[in-house]
């Protein structure tokens, strides 16, 4: 109840006049129940668009999760790697060259057995002029 | 035995074996030139049995040529029978090739160690080890072996070296080491001149997945610890060093058998070989990334184990003018 009902209650109650004519105070329409329908199916997981490069060599580690996957990563720095297969005690790596605004660079990361991010290794990339 | 007391005993050996040389002026001077000069068919180092005490190791061409040398050591010795120790070129009839391998002999950019490398022209190939800036002009290089990129001392600078063969150019032949026949050699090391524009990775080794972090000695207290390499040949493999300083190495190269002094000896164990023929110029490095040696010849002990030779680093880049990349 609202306040103004309430208000005209307590009048009526004591016998009292009031100064202004009744006027019903509408109640809020409430909305049609909601009849419950089966839910839609769980929409995919919606994979991010393939990320623009970053502009520096932090920015483009950072991208780069421990436990991700390839894919994942391939996904976050927008850049396709190439998988390096394990050789002898040698984990197997995933490798992207990129050229940046502040130098050429190759980053690795190196997978464990399921294909997921260990670590990362950066090194710059050389050439004579 | 100390390592002390096997130098000192290494250093008896030597001075008997002077001893031998007839006092003319000419002798004297080679002897005051040359490195100590070891018994015939035999090679003496440091090794470190698995108790922990160091011993003489002793590397010979026959039983019966060792033998006196273990009762000289009385009996603390660590001896490897070695009939045939040579550079590795690569095997001649066909081998089980992984993707690794195969991608290591395949053409490769940016470039990177191991992946294998030749001169043009040759009929031989090898393995590129690391990088280096030359101390002369500054320029970028590639390290490997003399007998990979300079066929033993018989080319001239300038000579095209290829990536993965000699028809697709990466460099030229800028300095060598010539081998001498009468002396002990120290290294078997090459210097390529990398071309202009060619890219590579200055200190990533995918031996370790990580970087070279610079060069250092070996040392007493290495003797045991794994090391790895990568080459064209076996990719990556891990080996324990099995002797250091070791002198009087004899080594078969194309029409001269050349000895060397203070090397280091490798081995993969008995199942493993640390190194195999087209491995020659590959980077040994420990764990931790620091390079330690420049691999350059092997051969089968009387066990049919693999001892695998390289260089000390150090005195590689010392004696083509480079300091590594790192």
């Amino acid at each position: 109840m609202t306040s103004a009902r309430l208000a005209l209650a307590a009048l009526l109650a004591l016998g009292g006049c009031v100064s202004q004519p009744y006027v019903p105070v509408p109640w809020p329409v409430r909305p049609p129940p909601v009849v419950p329908v089966d839910p839609p199916p769980t929409p995919p997981p919606v994979t991010p668009p393939d990320q623009p490069a970053p502009a520096s060599l932090d920015a483009f580690l950072a991208r780069i999760v421990v436990g991700a996957t390839v894919a994942e990563a391939a996904a976050a720095t927008g850049v396709q790697p190439v998988v390096v297969p394990a050789s002898g005690p040698s984990a197997s790596t995933a490798r992207w060259a990129l050229t940046l605004p502040e130098g050429a660079y190759l980053v690795v990361a190196v997978l464990d057995a399921s294909g997921r991010v260990v670590r990362t290794v950066s090194d710059r990339l050389w050439s004579n002029p | 035995m100390t390592p002390d007391a096997v130098r000192s005993l290494k250093r008896e050996i030597s001075d008997d074996v002077a001893a031998t040389f007839p006092d003319t002026p000419e002798a004297r001077a080679f002897l005051a030139t040359t490195e100590p000069p070891m018994p015939a068919g035999v090679a003496l180092g440091l090794a470190r049995r698995e108790d922990g005490q160091h011993v003489l190791a002793i590397r010979a061409t026959s039983l019966e040529l060792a033998q006196p040398l273990v009762a000289r050591a009385r009996g603390e010795a660590d001896v490897r029978i070695v009939h045939a120790v040579a550079p590795r070129p690569p095997p001649s009839s066909a081998q089980a090739v992984d993707a690794m391998v195969a991608r290591m002999q395949s053409r490769q950019r940016p470039l990177e160690p191991g992946l294998q490398i030749q001169m043009r022209g040759k009929n031989f190939v090898g393995t590129l080890g690391f990088f280096a800036r030359d101390n002369v002009t500054g320029a970028l290089c590639a390290v490997t072996n003399s007998h990979v990129a300079a066929d033993e001392g018989k080319a001239t600078p300038g000579h095209v070296i290829g990536q993965p063969f000699g028809n697709d150019p990466v460099g030229t032949l800028m300095r060598f080491v010539p081998f001498s026949r009468s002396a002990p050699n120290l290294v078997d090391v090459a210097l390529v001149r990398l071309d202009p524009g060619i890219p590579f990775s200055g200190s990533f080794t995918a031996a370790i997945n990580g970087r070279i972090r610079g060069v250092r000695e070996l040392r007493e207290d290495d003797l045991g610890r794994e090391f790895f390499k990568i080459g064209r040949t076996t990719a990556v493999r891990a080996g324990r060093l099995t002797a250091l300083e070791v002198d009087g190495l004899p080594v078969l190269y194309t029409g001269a058998t050349l000895t060397f002094d203070n090397q280091g000896e490798w081995s993969g164990g008995p199942t493993t070989d640390l190194s195999a023929g087209g491995d020659s110029g590959s980077a040994i490095v420990d764990a931790d990334g620091w390079l330690v040696g420049l691999l350059f010849a092997g051969g089968p002990d009387q066990h049919g184990q693999d001892r695998t030779f390289g260089n000390r680093a150090t005195n590689a880049l010392h004696a083509v003018g480079a300091s590594i990349l790192s």
